[in-house]
């Protein structure tokens, strides 16, 4: 009996540990990210191993706190964003539309974790919850800069039978790594994190006829 | 008795204390900061408005409360136009320049009246007046205003079904180096584009140099590499030359600039072109091409500067 139920509990211990919780926002499902270096790569692309390797790396034990490896920096992306939005026409007479269009302050600064860390909202900003946020911010070119861009109204006429769509392409800044929590020297967390740092927003409208 | 009467002084004095603790000193000087930028705009229907920033280093002045204003202008030596202040909007964009701190808030200003104007109402040099309830008035140089009061038409002749921006960088800055149109000619006749106008003096669209190619993905494409041949992007346009619409291709025109590269990002675009040896335009609104997100400190250059003493 007693086997059977320290079985169970490794059984569920080892479920627990390999499965990797994503939490993420709204970049990574961007339809396409595309990395300058063929080198870098997206918190929820390492492998298994690679994840391994880098907690391994971090050997320097802490009496308490967090300790942080940063495996990509300041690395350059370009992405192509999800459509912004899509008016239809499957009318037989043109019509004009007003889009209005504005950044989320949200979407210039974007976190992911994995494992022990988490993400908290401080406001209508995102920090990775506890002291490795403080952490992080001494290592890596992290700033909530609080901005706030015009909204804009653009006129446009739809034919019939078409749909308009605005497309955005972009280019921003991925930082990530992992980290290793010390309580009495002793690792008692452990995870990944990532910043998206969106720069530039590029937009584009296109016309298609309905199908 | 005594203890008492020292118990007295000692709470009027720590009371003195947090009041005057809390009571902010207040500022004998306001300075507020204006981009100075090019504004071309379509007003299509008088809610339109135009966001202007400004930056104030003081939250709780007069100067950006709404209420308190009772006229406001755009003007310069030439035109006037007198606006509506539609809102008032401080923003959670804390800037730091030159070791103060800068609150950005946006004027949004609209224009209430029912105006049509074929012509462009041209407020270079373009001042935002603004007079207040005690009578003060503030001057503030935000750049220059290029207006078109019109309602975007249908046309039967051209329609548009792509259009996006070209970038480039020059000394860091990201500027349009040329606008993609995707246009099709709906007629069965021939069109020939004449000009194409954004309606800012020094920012033209270089038909002269336009080509149509299949299909481009990057948009930081150079100019040389689609025409084949250096490019110039400082320099004056000449009208020499006219396009034949071709339909499905993409038309690439390079943006020229006047004196200046500049960092403009949203513009109109007025097609002139001839069908039936008849001139007509198709208009399209002002459309943001890229935005890149900017701190005060990278506008350096192109600040101006209001101070008001109290």
């Amino acid at each position: 009996m007693k086997k059977l139920l320290i079985g169970l509990i490794l059984l569920i211990l080892s479920c627990y540990i390999s499965l990797v919780f994503i939490e993420a926002e709204e970049y990574q499902n961007y339809q396409e990210i595309v990395f300058d270096s063929d080198d870098a790569k997206l918190l929820k692309d390492f492998s298994d191993k690679e994840y391994k390797s880098y907690l391994k790396k971090l050997k320097k034990k802490k009496f308490i706190g967090w300790n942080i490896l940063i495996v990509n920096e300041e690395e350059h992306v370009e992405f192509v964003s999800e459509t912004k939005l899509k008016i239809y026409n499957d009318g037989f007479s043109t019509i004009k539309h007003d889009i209005s269009l504005s950044t989320k302050e949200e979407t210039k600064y974007q976190l992911s974790a994995t494992g022990s860390i988490k993400i908290t909202a401080d406001g209508k900003f995102k920090k990775f919850k506890g002291s490795i946020d403080a952490n992080i911010k001494a290592s890596v070119s992290y700033s909530s800069v609080k901005t706030t861009n015009e909204t804009y109204e653009f006129e446009i006429i739809v034919d019939p039978l078409t749909y308009v769509k605005i497309m955005t392409r972009g280019e921003g800044i991925i930082n990530n790594g992992v980290g290793k929590y010390y309580l009495f020297w002793v690792n008692t967390k452990s995870g990944g994190w990532e910043t998206f740092t969106l720069t530039t927003e590029y937009y584009e409208i296109i016309k298609e006829r309905i199908s | 008795m005594r203890k008492f009467f020292f118990g007295v002084i000692f709470l009027f004095i720590v009371i003195s204390l947090i009041v005057l603790h809390q009571d902010k000193p207040s500022k004998s000087m306001v300075h507020l900061l204006t981009v100075y930028k090019d504004y071309s705009r379509i007003i299509t229907k008088p809610e339109e408005t135009i966001s202007i920033p400004i930056y104030s280093d003081y939250e709780d002045t007069f100067l950006l409360d709404k209420e308190a204003i009772t006229s406001s202008y755009i003007s310069n030596e030439i035109n006037s136009l007198e606006i509506k202040i539609d809102n008032i909007r401080k923003t959670e964009d804390i800037n730091k320049l030159d070791e103060e701190t800068y609150t950005l808030y946006y004027i949004d200003i609209s224009f209430p009246y029912n105006l049509t104007s074929e012509q462009i109402i041209d407020i270079s040099d373009c001042k935002l007046s603004l007079t207040y309830i005690n009578d003060e008035s503030i001057d503030l140089e935000i750049g220059n205003m290029y207006l078109m009061f019109n309602p975007i038409e249908e046309n039967n002749q051209i329609s548009l079904y792509r259009m996006f921006a070209l970038t480039n960088f020059y000394n860091g800055k990201e500027f349009i180096s040329a606008i993609v149109f995707g246009l099709t000619n709906m007629t069965c006749e021939n069109i020939k584009i004449t000009e194409i106008d954004n309606n800012i003096q020094t920012m033209n669209l270089d038909i002269d140099e336009a080509k149509f190619i299949d299909e481009i993905n990057n948009v930081h494409e150079s100019i040389e590499s689609i025409i084949r041949h250096e490019y110039n992007p400082i320099g004056i346009i000449s009208f020499s030359t006219s396009i034949d619409l071709i339909n499905d291709k993409l038309l690439v025109v390079p943006i020229k600039y006047e004196d200046v590269i500049q960092t403009t990002n949203r513009f109109p675009l007025i097609i002139k072109y001839i069908y039936q040896d008849k001139e007509y335009s198709y208009i399209i609104d002002d459309f943001m091409f890229f935005e890149t997100h900017n701190t005060l400190e990278d506008y350096y250059g192109s600040i101006r500067e209001f101070i008001y003493n109290y």
